[in-house]
């Protein structure tokens, strides 16, 4: 697990370095969601949307779209494939994104179509340690991160 | 073949550097008898306390800014002229203010005050680079991405590819006779995506042959103009009256008002029919190809700002609601020329949401208190806030678009199915 101040990510997950998306290989495809930072950066999650089931969707573009306290936009998909499964339920109660972060706040499953190609930049094991604590001082640097006192995040 | 943005057509905006205020606009500066009639009217002033957000307060800040700057004793002892404290003053209050133009009915000298507050943001962004820092943002977004979200413009048309039953050609095609001009904020905003596909929906069950632009729509302008950026906005309008010929589309619908008004106002367009959704929906009913199922919920309407005193479309959607709800319609209070702002009008949610919510919130209590189930709207923007407020004060009302109600109710004939 890595950890910097209150956040948590699991390093057996991939991440999207710039996104905050998170991926993690299972039997049935790849399950995706917003990393425990992501959604502390965006904000209360209010609203998402999500492309349906069958819809093929390409790495790097958008496969549903979030509004949140400091942030409306794409999610983006960290692998190409068709969407497998939608999570019904984080779509009737996006507060599970700000909440739940890797298990009842995940967003999609997408069946790969290159998997090996598509996360092969994604951040994963050792490396998310270090970029994490990167990040987090990036963004509490440019002031877009709530202070560490002010922040209510998960 | 020369693009229209090749060919450098002229000026649709005047330089606000060379001569900020229209002959018009100065004497009104000089005609405002301070009589505060305009208070009476102003949300902002209500919630803030501040005269300076209220067209009073500017035109008194903005002149005595031209005092200072033209005094004697100051060019005598050659002094400079205004401070810095003053003009971040007037600033503020200028940016505060809803553009909702409420003020403008009840100023007994005829003032045209939006049109006055959009002149001052001109000279305060444009002539001398007062722009605030969240209008900075967002002007860099609009005109890098070509959305005011700065959201990769390449997904705007995401909310159509939600939907399961998208026609397949509905994205790729290169001649219409409709255009459907979404905007920023349905395009992208997931709080309302529930309108575009609501209204896209309406427009294949009546059988039009509608397009979208996609990729290829850009922001109307709107959020520049208001912002004081008119000149920033007039490579969009180019781009957009562009992509309209290329489709040979005869006429243009739009959902928001916001950007319905720009078109109207600013693009120098002829030959082209534009509707705003209300007049869409009210001539279906008119024409009888939409007729309604009786409605479970008591309704009420609520004027958007810039489609009712922008636009004087009043009559539309009542049309529309009469037909559908009869007695189940009840007017708001103040409703029309009178109606509230929802407070997400003149970029102020940018620069100040705590203020937009508080103005939304007097709103909402005019809605509550009107006894309606529903109330329907004719704005993404309006919607997205009143919404919001909504399930902030904990109240069981429902926003609804108007586009959605004629969806849900709808029942559609001439060969159109209601499923």
């Amino acid at each position: 697990m890595a950890q910097a101040k209150e956040f948590n990510l699991p390093d057996d997950l991939y991440y999207d370095r710039k996104e905050h998306i998170w991926a993690r290989l299972e039997q049935d495809g790849v399950r995706a969601g917003v990393d425990a930072f992501g959604a502390c950066a965006a904000g209360t999650v209010a609203y998402v949307k999500l492309s349906p089931v069958g819809r093929h969707v390409q790495k790097g573009r958008a496969f549903g779209s979030m509004e949140a306290g400091k942030y409306v936009g794409p999610l983006k998909a960290p692998v190409s494939g068709t969407i497998a499964a939608v999570n019904q339920e984080v779509l009737g109660n996006p507060g599970l994104l700000n909440v739940d972060h890797y298990e009842r706040g995940w967003l999609v499953v997408i069946s790969p179509s290159n998997l090996r190609g598509d996360i092969a930049d994604l951040v994963h094991g050792p490396d998310v340690q270090p970029w994490l604590e990167t990040d987090v001082a990036e963004y509490e640097q440019k002031g877009m991160l709530k202070k560490e006192e002010e922040r209510q995040c998960t | 073949m020369a693009t229209v943005t090749e060919a450098q057509p002229a000026p649709l905006f005047a330089d606000p550097r060379q001569r900020p205020f229209s002959a018009r606009q100065l004497l009104e500066l000089d005609a405002c008898t301070r009589c505060g009639e305009c208070l009476r009217a102003c949300d902002s002033f209500r919630v803030k306390g501040d005269e300076g957000v209220s067209l009073m307060g500017m035109i008194r800040r903005r002149r005595r800014l031209f005092r200072e700057d033209g005094s004697l004793v100051r060019k005598l002892f050659r002094r400079d002229g205004a401070s810095d404290e003053a003009w971040s003053r007037y600033q503020e209050g200028a940016f505060e203010c809803t553009l909702c133009g409420r003020c403008e009915v009840y100023c007994p000298v005829g003032i045209k005050t939006r049109d006055l507050a959009i002149a001052m943001r001109q000279e305060l962004s444009t002539a001398r680079c007062m722009l605030p820092q969240n209008l900075d943002r967002a002007r860099d977004a609009v005109l890098e991405e070509g959305n005011i979200f700065g959201y990769p413009n390449e997904e705007r048309a995401l909310w159509a590819e939600f939907l399961d039953d998208l026609p397949a050609d509905l994205l790729n095609k290169e001649q219409a006779d409709v255009l459907y001009f979404v905007g920023c904020v349905s395009s992208f905003s997931p709080a309302v995506q529930e309108i575009p596909q609501a209204f896209l929906r309406v427009l294949l069950k009546a059988g039009v042959d509608v397009a979208l632009l996609a990729g290829e729509e850009w922001c109307c302008g709107f959020p520049l103009i208001v912002g004081g950026l008119a000149n920033d906005a007039e490579r969009l309008i180019h781009h957009n009256i562009e992509r309209i010929r290329r489709l040979g589309a005869t006429t243009v619908v739009f959902n928001c008002p916001s950007c319905y008004y720009t078109w109207r106002r600013y693009y120098p367009l002829e030959g082209v029919r534009l509707m705003h959704s209300t007049e869409f929906i009210a001539e279906l009913v008119r024409s009888g190809r939409l007729k309604f199922r009786p409605p479970d919920a008591t309704l009420t309407y609520h004027d958007p700002c810039d489609l009712g005193r922008g636009l004087s479309v009043y009559d539309p959607p009542r049309q529309v609601l009469r037909a559908l709800a009869g007695d189940a319609y009840v007017e708001l209070v103040p409703s029309r020329e009178r109606a509230l702002c929802c407070g997400g009008g003149g970029d102020v949610e940018i620069w100040d949401p705590e203020l937009a919510a508080e103005v939304n919130a007097m709103l909402t209590g005019a809605v509550e208190k009107s006894g309606a189930q529903v109330v329907v709207q004719g704005c993404p923007q309006c919607k997205r806030t009143t919404q919001r407020g909504l399930s902030a004060k904990g109240s069981s009302v429902r926003s609804m678009d108007i586009a959605e109600v004629a969806l849900a109710y709808g029942v559609f004939t001439d060969g159109a199915d209601d499923d």
